[in-house]
């Protein structure tokens, strides 16, 4: 069985916390292979980014824990790809 | 495995200055109370100079008061100030983000700059001013008129050492900006001498 494969999240994050660092934690997390954070807008106390996650078998759940525990907000989870083969 | 454990300090560090900016704040709270202290205690000295308070354990007595005074007051003013500013910068953040900040690396940062602010607050004028009482330590049974003399030199001292700190930070010139402050401390001797005299 095939678990998770991309995930596309909507999150807010400070505009003070290093984005490197939220990817460093996000890609030493169980599952991950990959991470892309991509910025989209600059508010006045918030950025907007896109987070970008593949793995063969993402935990979204230990995912999710790095958001809560560093204070980023998942706002919305854009796009999930599962199965064999990557599709789109 | 010191220097791992202060690597992994060190690295936290700057984490936690990134999100907060603190490293900033506690070096302007550093320049701003040594120097508080340093003067307040010029001011103590200075006033049983005047007086003419000739016991070196009475000196040493009213100097290790203003300066736990001094000390005290940094610590728990800044430790409510800075608290009360995190607090407001903590909700407003949490309204942008639309969740609760609790138990989060960013709720630690604040908290962690809010203590070590606190701390420089307290200690860089108990420290200052202890270094220019230090004399009454070491000229306690000795010729009181050294030890006023001595304190007012190192006084002096710490003053320029304040000063070129402050330059070596705002890239101005180390040797212009400690005499800045010294003329600062300068200034204030002028004003209490000329005050006690009238008086």
């Amino acid at each position: 069985m095939s678990g998770i494969k991309r995930l596309v999240l909507d999150v807010l994050i400070p505009n003070n916390m290093p984005i490197d660092e939220l990817s460093l934690k996000l890609s030493t997390t169980k599952g991950v292979e990959g991470v892309d954070i991509l910025i989209q807008e600059v508010e006045r106390k918030v950025e907007a980014a896109k987070i970008t996650i593949e793995g063969d078998h993402l935990d979204f759940a230990a995912i999710r824990e790095v958001f809560d525990q560093t204070g980023a907000s998942l706002q919305s989870v854009d796009r999930v790809t599962c199965g064999k083969r990557i599709v789109g | 495995m010191i220097t791992f454990l202060l690597k992994k300090a060190e690295k936290k560090f700057n984490l936690y200055d990134a999100m907060t900016g603190m490293s900033e704040i506690i070096r302007r709270t550093f320049v701003n109370n040594s120097f508080d202290g340093a003067l307040t205690m010029l001011g103590v000295l200075l006033g049983s100079y005047v007086a003419g308070i000739d016991s070196p354990l009475l000196v040493i007595k009213l100097g290790l008061a203003t300066s736990i005074a001094v000390g005290i007051s940094g610590l728990t003013g800044a430790l409510f100030a800075e608290s009360a500013e995190r607090k407001r910068q903590l909700k407003e953040m949490e309204s942008a983000l639309h969740r609760n900040l609790d138990n989060t690396e960013y709720k630690k940062a604040h908290d962690t700059a809010t203590i070590l602010t606190a701390l420089m607050d307290g200690f860089s004028p108990f420290i200052a001013s202890l270094i220019i009482l230090l004399p009454f330590f070491l000229f306690s049974q000795g010729d009181i008129g050294v030890a006023y003399q001595a304190s007012a030199v190192l006084s002096f001292v710490v003053f320029f050492l304040i000063g070129a700190f402050l330059g070596r930070t705002s890239g101005d010139s180390m040797l212009f900006m400690g005499l800045k402050l010294m003329g600062a401390g300068l200034f204030c001797m002028a004003v209490i001498l000329l005050l006690e005299g009238i008086g």
